[in-house]
């Protein structure tokens, strides 16, 4: 019995690396020669359960991180969303802003959540929605819950903005992704609006904290914002 | 090319694969996944002269993963009990859709942390039971014998007749 112990313990965790007097145990025993072919069957399964395939850009984009890791420019530069988070930091006349040094208290709210959208340019290049359990479940780890639909969510996370832990959501709007970055320990007197260019949005106070809302231009923004911000109640 | 360039570039090619499939079995998450490996090589490039056995970076690949993922990631990570047994298709990721492999995952996933990840260690990143100890931080005899019962229980969730045996 000790033997068939021994040979199972050896043969599920380092089958190509067993003794050989252990590995000849299953010449003599039936059991464990049916333990070895069940084992040798549930390590293939295994192995093709888990044959994801990666992104075809993986390589290029990994092979691509040198070349912007050591220049002050972070990762995002790198990331397949670099050309629109440049059309909106071109859009929002913002480009002295974009500067990590720039993240601290002294700085506007409103460039600190630019700063945050053009740092999360994956957030506006989402091709597939969010599934609805994952969006539940960060939602009620922010605190919320969603009363009604409010249609395809392409991007949900907690994100650190600032000094705060905000929710940064992306819903698919008529003209492209609307972004909205709550931040409920935030204040902010009054709104502000920005954006001349081809993204336009504001910032403004709400029942969630303060929440800035970013769009395509000509994005109905205001029916947007006033469907998510009905459709999110805190727990 | 440097040097330093070139190492780097064949660390991605032969590498970059099997992280971004572990990676995916952290996170749940085909994106978060992408980017977890992104943040792996980005501090795999700053700190590579720190990489100790040069014969041997898959398990320091591994380990930068492993810890970015506890750092950063982790606390992201919805409960389990909170989503819909679905997800676990992984629609995004063009995976192996079919039946059995969906059971195997579902059954993986739902197998204690402490035995799934030495077996994915095994099973994704090919790592003897020394390594695995190594990563996880526990001995090589702990892996072997966690190595043991995830299968065990594996099967047993995956044909409940082999409990009573």
């Amino acid at each position: 019995m000790k033997d068939c112990e021994q040979f199972q313990i050896a043969y599920a965790s380092s089958p190509d690396n067993m003794d050989v007097d252990l590995a000849s145990h299953s010449e003599i025993c039936r059991e464990c020669a049916i333990y070895a072919d069940a084992i040798r069957e549930l390590d293939l399964k295994l192995v093709d359960s888990m044959k994801f395939n990666v992104p075809d850009d993986l390589l290029s984009v990994l092979k691509a991180i040198p070349e912007h890791s050591g220049s002050g420019k972070s990762r995002w530069m790198v990331f397949g969303g670099f050309a629109l988070a440049a059309s909106l930091l071109l859009g929002l006349g913002l480009s002295s802003v974009f500067r990590l040094d720039l993240i601290t208290q002294s700085v506007p709210l409103q460039q600190v959540v630019y700063q945050h959208i053009l740092g999360e340019p994956k957030a506006l290049t989402a091709i597939f929605p969010v599934q609805p359990a994952v969006m539940n479940a960060r939602l009620k780890e922010f605190g919320v819950s969603l009363v009604q639909p409010i249609g395809e969510v392409m991007y949900v996370k907690l994100c650190p903005v600032g000094n705060t832990q905000g929710l940064h959501l992306v819903v698919q709007g008529q003209k492209g992704p609307v972004t909205f970055l709550f931040l409920p320990k935030e204040n902010i007197a009054e709104s502000v609006s920005f954006g001349k260019g081809r993204f336009v949005g504001y910032i403004k106070p709400s029942e969630l904290g303060v929440v800035a809302v970013v769009g395509e231009k000509g994005e109905a923004l205001n029916e947007t914002d006033a469907l998510v911000q009905s459709s999110l109640k805190w727990l | 090319m440097d040097t330093k360039k070139a190492e780097y570039d064949r660390l991605v090619v032969v590498y970059a694969s099997d992280l971004y499939r572990y990676a995916i079995w952290l996170c749940k998450d085909s994106t978060q996944a992408e980017d977890l490996v992104q943040e792996t090589f980005l501090r795999a490039w700053k700190s590579l002269s720190k990489l100790k056995n040069r014969d041997a970076p898959k398990p320091w690949l591994f380990t930068i993963l492993r810890n970015e993922f506890a750092r950063q990631y982790s606390r992201y990570r919805p409960e389990m009990s909170d989503i819909d047994p679905d997800i676990l298709e992984l629609k995004d990721t063009g995976n192996d859709t079919s039946t059995d492999a969906f059971v195997l995952r579902r059954a993986l996933d739902i197998l204690a942390e402490e035995y799934r990840e030495p077996l994915l260690l095994q099973v994704l990143g090919g790592f003897s039971c020394e390594e695995i100890g190594a990563i996880c931080g526990i001995s090589k005899g702990a892996a072997m014998t966690r190595l043991f019962r995830a299968k065990k229980k594996l099967r047993e969730m995956l044909d409940p007749t082999l409990v009573e045996k």
